[in-house]
């Protein structure tokens, strides 16, 4: 007979739910103790905060950054970890998609009494969602209507490149404007287990290398680019028991699905996590320590580490994905930095605004040849 | 993430569109003659290059790495599945008086019999005996997969009855399986095990052990060489041939496989970790035919565990520390003396590594006293 009674206060209290991590019955106050504990031990084990510093929390309004904001307030006070945190939002500039989770970061703001600061994508890059989408409109004589903006997005122009790339660089570039220590991101176990699984699958070995790590970019990394550090607190959290922990403790968040890849790929991926958990709950967990164990030969070939020429972020190639995207928006060539660029280097070099003489890029052969033919 | 993607699928549009320019091309792209498979994406070979190919690969395998000595003592396991069958042939050949480059080893065979363990399946003992004792005329060794276990310890029963899920009771059995080989072999004074072990099923085996928490195994796993016993390396020739590469040799050839129905026949494509996997990279497969190679070149550049403390279950080093790898319950630690370990105390400590302490959590231990 399954037991009605939560198996950590000892029955003290009915159990109100099963805990999706170890299928057994708690109820409310227990977990929240036990989900709330488990956060702890991963901060303090893995020495992820030191007192004194100031964490940029990165909230898009959904449910990750949401119970991150939450749990991180509180525990920093139970336990007195000594830190300033702020929540750092980035507004893409979608007009109709990015409004209502703006507006739910704006309530987490009040709701848990912390600083919020918004950086938008024009700021940034000098460029907004909408924008990149008008000129890719012009380029290809599409019109559209406001309210299908993303969808248009989605199947006519592959943005998920620019909304991956500038996304991930926009928390550090705002982080950096902030002169924050630290970046906290929601990312939870499950998101980790899919990333792993989804690196071996495309063979991505140096991703596969980093991805299981809780922090990146303290000085155990040598990269040499100007990054802030950035954790995942919530790295041993399974998303089941986010969910759960946001639905007792009313949290307000913002359920979006990122419209902007479809990506049939990740989907295969999310089912058969899915399906794991249902097989057997420790699964996630499983494939994490699994990650964790991964060693990678020293032989292999990894793309090397250096620093973008004209922003000095990290990149493995002389310019940035970022700054190319930006330079093909600049100049009317939006596909640049998509696909083949070969074509769009021989372009961009033909002005002479391509690489320097020291450079390392690859196409300085090709400026050879070209010279050579003039 | 998307943008490496978007790159795969428009090399793949190009592919695609180049060519299915005009009729179906038929003719080998080795020689020229008409083609009769196709095995890799537009590469139709005809069945001459076809074999070549294929045998070439296996021998490029092995005398690569230089891993068979001259005289040595080796054991091929089979279990009458198409891979085994294949691999017997292309050693029966290997090894003829008139092969090109002979091999330069003793062959012996090993047979686990598994037919104890389900209720109507009739035993092929016989089939695999007229096989290999007769035809072949290698020295044979067959053995029950409950071999050396007494009444008390009843295989069959651990397996339907205490053994909660279908992950478990294929992990048990595989685990049970290599145990029993290593023990041949090290009877038989053999130093190298040879195994059948395909590319196809070594992907799915990569993926489906990273969810169990084998980790830190996929490297030797997917190895040529297995050294996690020391007296005993597994060699895999097939590694980088596919099943369907297999499947098509086999036809040519008429090598016919034995029935080698396990407990996961009929079971369904959710019933195990390990099945949801096996579907999961066939589906893959299908769409993106590179699958499954990606899947094996990125398992191929991981590096071994070199830890000296070996887990008791599985033989593989430990990945978990030595205090946190020990079993405290009594009955699971005879369980795994009585199974797997050769040690006649079974009041010796037993050492597990992760995912072997998770498997035997899905293991009711024996609540009768004895």
């Amino acid at each position: 007979m399954p037991s009605a009674t939560c198996v950590s206060c000892n029955g003290q209290r009915p159990a109100a739910l099963v805990r999706p991590k170890t299928s057994e019955p708690y109820c409310k106050q227990c977990f929240f103790d036990a989900f709330e504990r488990e956060i702890h031990e991963t901060i303090v084990k893995e020495q992820l905060f030191k007192p004194g510093e100031t964490i940029a929390v990165a909230a898009s309004g959904g449910k990750d950054s949401t119970v991150l904001a939450h749990v991180l307030k509180l525990l920093n006070e139970r336990h007195s970890y000594g830190l300033k945190l702020v929540l750092l939002s980035i507004d893409e500039g979608i007009t109709g998609y990015r409004d209502d989770s703006l507006e739910t970061v704006k309530r987490n703001q009040q709701q848990y009494e912390l600083p919020l600061i918004i950086l938008t994508y024009k700021e940034l890059y000098g460029w907004s969602m909408d924008e990149i989408v008008k000129a890719v409109g012009r380029k290809n004589n599409f019109s559209y209507s406001h309210e299908f903006h993303y969808l248009f997005v989605l199947y006519f122009f592959p943005s998920g490149t620019f909304c991956g790339v500038f996304r991930r660089q926009a928390l550090d570039r705002g982080a950096m404007k902030l002169s924050v220590n630290k970046i906290a991101t929601g990312h939870n176990a499950d998101d980790i287990a899919e990333t792993i699984l989804m690196n071996i699958l495309r063979g991505d070995i140096a991703r596969l290398k980093r991805c299981t790590l809780i922090m990146t970019g303290d000085e155990s990394d040598d990269s040499e680019g100007s990054i802030i550090p950035r954790c995942k607190p919530l790295k041993y959290a399974y998303e089941k028991e986010i969910v759960l922990y946001a639905f007792y403790k009313r949290l307000d968040y913002f359920s979006t699905e990122c419209l902007y890849s479809p990506n049939a790929y990740r989907g295969n991926i999310r089912t058969y996590i899915k399906d794991l958990e249902r097989l057997r709950p420790s699964s996630i967990i499983d494939i994490i320590h699994s990650g964790e164990q991964l060693l990678v030969k020293q032989s292999t070939k990894m793309p090397v580490q250096r620093v973008c020429e004209r922003c000095s972020y990290c990149s493995s190639m002389p310019i940035c994905k970022a700054c190319l995207l930006i330079e093909g928006l600049n100049k009317g060539v939006p596909k640049l930095g998509i696909g083949k660029t070969e074509r769009y280097r021989k372009e961009m070099q033909k002005k002479d605004e391509c690489c320097s003489d020291q450079s390392l890029c690859h196409c300085m052969k090709e400026k050879l040849t070209v010279n050579e033919h003039n | 993430m998307c943008q490496i993607n978007e790159e795969d699928d428009e090399a793949f549009q190009a592919l695609k569109s180049g060519t299915n320019k005009g009729p179906i091309s038929r003719k080998c792209v080795s020689c020229d003659q008409d083609a009769c498979v196709v095995v890799r994406t537009a590469d139709p070979m005809c069945r001459k290059c076809f074999e070549e190919f294929f045998i070439h690969k296996f021998r490029s395998t092995l005398s690569k790495s230089n891993v068979f000595g001259r005289g040595e003592n080796v054991l091929l396991a089979y279990s009458g599945g198409s891979s085994s069958s294949a691999l017997l042939h292309l050693i029966a050949e290997g090894l003829s008086v008139q092969a090109r480059r002979r091999l330069q080893f003793q062959a012996q065979v090993a047979f686990i019999d598994e037919s104890s363990l389900y209720s109507d399946v009739v035993s092929v003992r016989e089939k695999v005996t007229d096989l290999i004792t007769n035809r072949l005329q290698y020295p044979l060794h067959i053995v029950s997969i409950d071999d050396n276990l007494d009444k008390d310890d009843d295989f069959q029963q651990l397996l339907l009855e205490r053994t909660k899920t279908l992950t478990a009771r294929e992990e048990l059995v595989r685990r049970r399986r290599l145990k029993l080989l290593f023990d041949i072999a090290i009877r038989e004074k053999c130093t190298k095990l040879i195994t059948g072990d395909n590319c196809t099923k070594l992907a799915a085996q990569i993926l489906s052990d990273m969810a169990q928490g084998k980790g830190a195994h996929v490297a030797l796993e997917c190895n040529l060489t297995d050294s996690r016993n020391d007296l005993v390396t597994i060699v895999r020739p097939f590694r980088e041939i596919t099943s369907k590469e297999i499947a098509m040799y086999n036809r040519l050839n008429s090598i016919e496989s034995l029935q080698n129905a396990d407990i996961s026949t009929m079971s369904g494509p959710q019933s195990s970790i390990f099945q949801l996997t096996e579907t999961l990279v066939n589906d893959l497969q299908r769409q993106f035919p590179s699958t499954v190679s990606t899947i094996f070149r990125t398992s191929d550049k991981l590096e071994k565990n070199i830890r000296p403390e070996r887990c008791d279950l599985c033989c593989c080093p430990l990945d978990i520390n030595v205090d946190e790898s020990l079993i405290s319950d009594q009955n699971r630690q005879k369980l795994v003396h009585q199974l797997f370990t050769t040690s006649p105390n079974s009041n010796e400590p037993v050492h597990v590594c992760y995912a072997c302490r998770r498997l035997l959590r899905d293991v009711q231990p024996n609540v009768q006293s004895h």
